[in-house]
């Protein structure tokens, strides 16, 4: 974004007011493509959302959360998938291991969104990363595994095309993941 | 207790309000997955397995919910099961998949999980997770530690801390590197574990697993042969072997607790060095005999012995009727009271002053209420390495809040739990304890109302109070006035205490006096007759107590009647149909003085190391090199049998019936669990047989019923006890009649005493029998080590590799004086002998005080220590004697 920083809001501003008005937009023209609000364990809105207000409510109903009030804004060239990998590899990391869910939970997605994001995966890992992640997210002791599959949870919700496009076509959309077939092309 | 009905599962069970659901349901029968519950510790909730659904779908973790009300309960949903069934897989692709070779098959509660999820493998593989493979560690001889089956359930480290206290283990690392460990990551050997195997029995996978597990095929309950807590335990057998122990979870002196050597330390009975037959020494050499060669033999040469040439030792690892049996046989086949034990060497001055003061040689109260102490003055003991379920109480009873006070010169474990630890110079114990009781009488903390109403000549003492101003005792005692005062503050304010002590107290030339003191001590702030106070002179023999008990000791019959009381003897004269010898006989120590004066000639040794147990062991071996005939009677051909003109062979605790009385009077049976070794027999069986040969009367006995039946009828204080009881109460004496319950707290009305009170002593401070000097200017004390305890655990080899501390502790000043460096060879040399050990460099002896373990036979401590007895107990000096170090080159 053009402007970025510390920016105090009333509550209810939509998202679009926050990134086009006060933000000033994506540098050099680039299209919006999704907005992760919360933190790395927040979810990533598709850009269609950009005009639900910034409230609690809303937020959780689509997906995401308010928590921190962390926002990354996401432009065109930005593999959605290996957003979900960078972020969940963060909360992997700060998990503390005492429950079972978070500890081998989250280890395991990242591993299966490490490998999609480097052309190793599999049909079926959609559906695990979702068996998973909702698993996690329900299961675990503390926030941080609650939310942790958040970032992966939707971004195959909003996102999914993309996954497929690693997963079927060993494809990047965005040109970001390097996958071993596209070297080759 | 509020019961609750709720519904699990469609079934309506009933379960205690303030149960956990997983608690109820587990206790109707219903069950609901878990890994880091176990019913011994508080719920963690971090496996997260226990999940399961209740009103309106809302999922909650069973081991944390309580169940409050009536609620509706589903183990099993299409919800619960969509949660629960990713979580399971991953944790089983994290886990050693490969449960055939592991030894927790079949009770592995991964395995169980696994059954009831049925859990598809192909779906397992899918999420297969590259991971390195860490080493198993299999440092300890007792068990192995494998993190690829470990499951991070925490319930090791739970039972470390909480259960134990010792704190040994946790987590290390963080997330998905977390891993169970030491301090430092150091290999279990080379930690501060005890290797009680208690988190070994509580793993619910095959992480922590005993070395060559087996499962046992029979079960037999019975008593630990170790320390004198008395530890129940079940011995699980096969083949005629001990494989495993278990501790009974009902016993009150240990409630399933045990230590290494109660747990693991078993091995002996079955040691290929147990001896398969009696021997007669033939030609210099020790040679194969039957029993009757061996009887017949030993009758002859006792036949022209009786009276006062003849004195037997029997042993404080043997039953009670052994014992008995054993004092009868010297009383009325050997006509004499040359009888006594290895309890000489240790609890004697806690009988006599016991005896003497409050009425009964014994602890006042129970183990298990030491829980419950307020306060708890440990003094001159090493809990944890010498009664160690004794020390996981004391932990905890620390961490729920007890004050500590520890008195010792050399730091050990409790020292760091300790709220203060005074540090007094060896044998100044009376010149402390009496600043202690002179700061209570200044500040005014004293229980007038008990002193006046139940004990006497308590002016006396006070009087004798006046030679201890607390400047004085700083002086004696090196230890600073104002911990002094804040030790006896804090002793006499904070109750109900208790005090604790063993041989740091008694094996001195002064220990009775030290146990004087420490009964004022109690008498003085009305700590007595009440739960949780009292005092608790702790025992290193299972059966310690029982021999004394039995009348083994060479002044009292059996229930601590006067050999020179006539009434009583009479008493003994009718029950055992004989006259009896009036003059009290000789006491252990002064049995070996006698045979090298020439006036006892025969010995019979029963189950008993002298040359390792006594002090100055030269002489003792000269004794046993002189003596005309040499009886030595027990499993293995130990130090003495090498001596002996005769060895008769005994059968192990595991190979007979009997009881054992522990430290806290409880008497406990221990039945059978294998079958004799090679020829051996039951001690009780080999002295009746004996005493048949010497035409001795009263010794046809077929079993130990019968045995504890004569006992009961001769002792008072057994009256009331029969192994029909035993096996369905548990019986502390004293116990009067078949109806009398045992009594956990002594003086709760009265003191057994003549006229029903107690009695204070007066005391002044006098110097050890042995002061250093500029020969030898330091002083050696001798202490106990967890994994040893005299011949027994010698024959254990894995006790032996995390025993060996055979070395001698140097304080670091001390050390730099002399040039020693951590490691070297030094010789410690006392006016009676020297020997050689490795130094140990280290702050925990204080400057001037060298340590040493006292159980070795390469290294016999004892070969230097004092024989200068207490002149009343006759307990020698074996705790303290003057050395020097020597470097060697």
């Amino acid at each position: 974004m053009a402007n970025n920083g510390l920016i105090e809001v009333p509550m209810g501003i939509t998202l679009r007011e926050i990134i086009y008005d006060i933000g000033g937009g994506m540098p050099g023209g680039k299209a919006c493509k999704a907005v992760q609000t919360g933190g790395p364990s927040g979810g990533c809105l598709l850009a269609s959302l950009l005009d639900i207000p910034v409230d609690f409510d809303s937020l959780t109903a689509a997906g995401s959360m308010m928590c921190s009030g962390g926002m990354v804004v996401i432009d065109e060239d930005t593999c959605m998938v290996d957003v979900a990998r960078y972020s969940l590899g963060f909360t992997q990391r700060e998990s503390c291991g005492q429950c079972l869910p978070c500890r081998l939970g989250t280890k395991q997605m990242f591993d299966i969104l490490d490998d999609i994001t480097k052309g190793r995966s599999r049909p079926e890992d959609i559906d695990l990363l979702l068996e998973l992640g909702e698993a996690v997210g329900r299961t675990s002791l503390c926030g941080l595994g609650q939310s942790a599959p958040n970032p992966v949870l939707t971004t195959i919700r909003y996102f999914r095309d993309e996954y497929e496009a690693h997963i079927q076509e060993k494809q990047c959309p965005a040109d970001v993941c390097k996958m071993p077939s596209s070297g080759v092309s | 207790m509020d019961k609750v009905t709720l519904t699990i599962d469609s079934l309506n069970v009933v379960a205690e309000r303030g149960m956990t659901i997983l608690e109820a349901a587990l206790g109707n029968g219903i069950y609901i997955p878990h890994l880091c519950y176990h019913p011994d510790l508080r719920p963690a909730g971090a496996c997260r397995l226990c999940i399961v659904e209740i009103e309106d779908g809302q999922l909650v973790t069973a081991s944390r919910v309580p169940v409050k009300g009536r609620i509706v309960v589903r183990t099993r949903s299409p919800e619960v099961d969509k949660m629960l069934r990713p979580i399971v897989e991953v944790l089983i692709a994290n886990h050693h998949s490969d449960c055939r070779g592991c030894h927790s098959s079949g009770q592995c509660e991964l395995q169980k999980i696994i059954a009831h999820l049925r859990i598809d493998r192909r779906r397992v593989r899918l999420l297969k997770l590259p991971k390195p493979e860490p080493p198993r560690d299999t440092s300890n001889p007792f068990f192995d530690f494998d993190p690829n089956k470990c499951v991070l359930c925490g319930i090791c480290v739970r039972t470390c801390k909480n259960i134990t206290g010792i704190s040994a283990i946790d987590f290390i690392n963080r997330g998905y590197a977390t891993k169970i460990g030491t301090f430092g990551d150091k290999p279990f050997a080379h930690s501060r574990c005890e290797s009680c195997g208690e988190c070994v029995i509580r793993c619910p996978v095959g992480a922590l697993i005993a070395k060559k597990a087996q499962r046992p095929k029979h079960k037999v309950k019975s008593v630990c042969p170790y320390c004198g807590v008395g530890c129940g335990f079940y011995l699980g057998t096969r083949d005629n072997v001990i494989i495993n122990t278990q501790g009974n979870t009902d016993n009150p002196a240990n409630k399933g607790n045990l230590c290494v050597k109660g747990r693991f330390g078993l091995t002996f009975v079955t040691s290929p060095e147990r001896l398969t037959s009696p021997l007669i020494k033939k030609n210099g050499e020790l040679t194969k005999v039957s029993w009757d060669e061996a009887l017949e033999l030993v009758a002859i040469k006792l036949t022209k012995y009786r009276g006062e040439q003849f004195a037997l030792i029997t042993s404080t690892k043997c039953t009670n009727e052994e014992n008995y049996i054993a004092q009868k046989f010297a009383r009325v086949v050997m006509n004499t009271n040359n009888i006594d034990s290895g309890a000489r060497l240790c609890h004697t001055p806690n009988l006599r002053v016991l005896h003497e003061t409050i009425g009964i040689g014994a602890m006042t109260n129970s183990i298990e209420e030491i829980d419950k102490t307020a306060c708890i003055l440990a003094i001159g003991t090493n809990i944890t390495q010498a009664q160690p379920v004794i020390g996981f109480r004391i932990r905890k009873a620390v961490r729920n809040g007890s004050k500590l006070i520890v008195i010792n010169p050399k730091e050990n474990d409790l020292c760091r739990l300790a709220n203060i630890w005074l540090r007094p110079y060896p044998v100044t114990d009376v010149a402390l304890l009496m600043g202690i009781c002179r700061l209570i009488v200044e500040e005014g903390l004293l229980d007038t109302t008990f002193i006046k109403k139940r004990c006497e000549n308590f002016d006396e003492f006070k009087k004798s109070l006046d030679d201890f101003p607390l400047g004085r005792v700083e002086r004696i005692t090196g230890v600073p006035q104002e911990m002094i005062a804040a030790a006896a503050r804090i002793y006499a304010t904070i109750r109900p205490a208790a005090i604790l002590w063993s041989t740091g107290i008694t094996q001195h030339s002064q220990g009775t006096d030290n146990v004087f003191a420490l009964v004022n001590l109690a008498l003085l702030t009305g700590n007595i007759g009440k739960p949780s106070s009292g005092l608790y002179p702790l025992l290193g023999q299972n059966n310690a107590q029982g021999a004394c008990d039995m009348g083994c000791l060479p002044g009292f019959y059996p229930g601590y009647q006067m050999v020179t009381d006539a009434e009583v003897r009479k008493k003994f004269e009718v029950a055992w149909g004989i006259s009896l010898n009036s003059e009290p006989g000789l006491a252990l120590t002064e049995i070996f003085q006698a045979v090298l004066e020439g006036k006892v000639k025969v010995l019979y040794i029963i189950g008993s190391e002298p040359i390792l147990s006594m002090a100055d062991s030269q002489k003792v071996k000269g004794a046993l090199e002189k003596v005309a005939i040499l009886i030595a009677q027990d499993i293995f051909s130990n130090e003495t049998a090498k001596f002996a003109h005769v060895v008769l062979l005994a059968a192990s605790f595991a190979e007979k019936r009997g009881t054992f009385t522990n430290m806290e009077r409880r008497v406990q049976k221990l039945n059978k669990a294998i079958e004799p070794i090679g020829d051996s027999l039951p001690d009780w069986k080999i002295i009746c047989e004996l005493a048949k040969r010497l035409d001795g009367k009263g010794f046809d006995f077929s079993s130990p019923e019968e045995i504890m039946s004569e006992i009961a009828s001769v002792a008072p204080m057994y009256g009331g006890i029969s192994y029909n009881r035993l096996d369905k109460e548990r019986l502390q004496w004293s116990c009067l009649t078949p109806e009398d319950l045992g009594t956990s707290i002594l003086y709760g009305e009265q003191f057994h005493t003549p006229n029903g009170k107690a009695k204070f002593t007066p005391l002044e401070y006098k110097r050890p029998a042995e002061t250093p000097d500029v020969d030898y200017p330091l002083i050696l004390t001798t202490e106990s080590n967890l994994y040893q305890q005299g011949t027994l655990s010698h024959k254990v080899a894995g006790l032996n590799i995390l025993g060996s501390k055979n070395f001698v502790e140097i304080n670091s000043k001390d050390a730099a004086d002399l040039g020693v460096n951590d490691g070297n060879i030094v010789q410690v040399i006392s006016r009676r002998g020297e020997i050689i050990a490795g130094a140990k460099v280290t702050d925990a002896s204080p400057p001037g005080v060298v340590t040493m373990s006292f159980h070795f036979i390469e290294n016999q401590i004892n070969m230097l220590t004092n024989p200068a007895l207490d002149p009343v107990a006759k307990t020698p000096a074996a705790k303290m004697c003057p050395v020097r170090i020597v470097p060697q080159t």
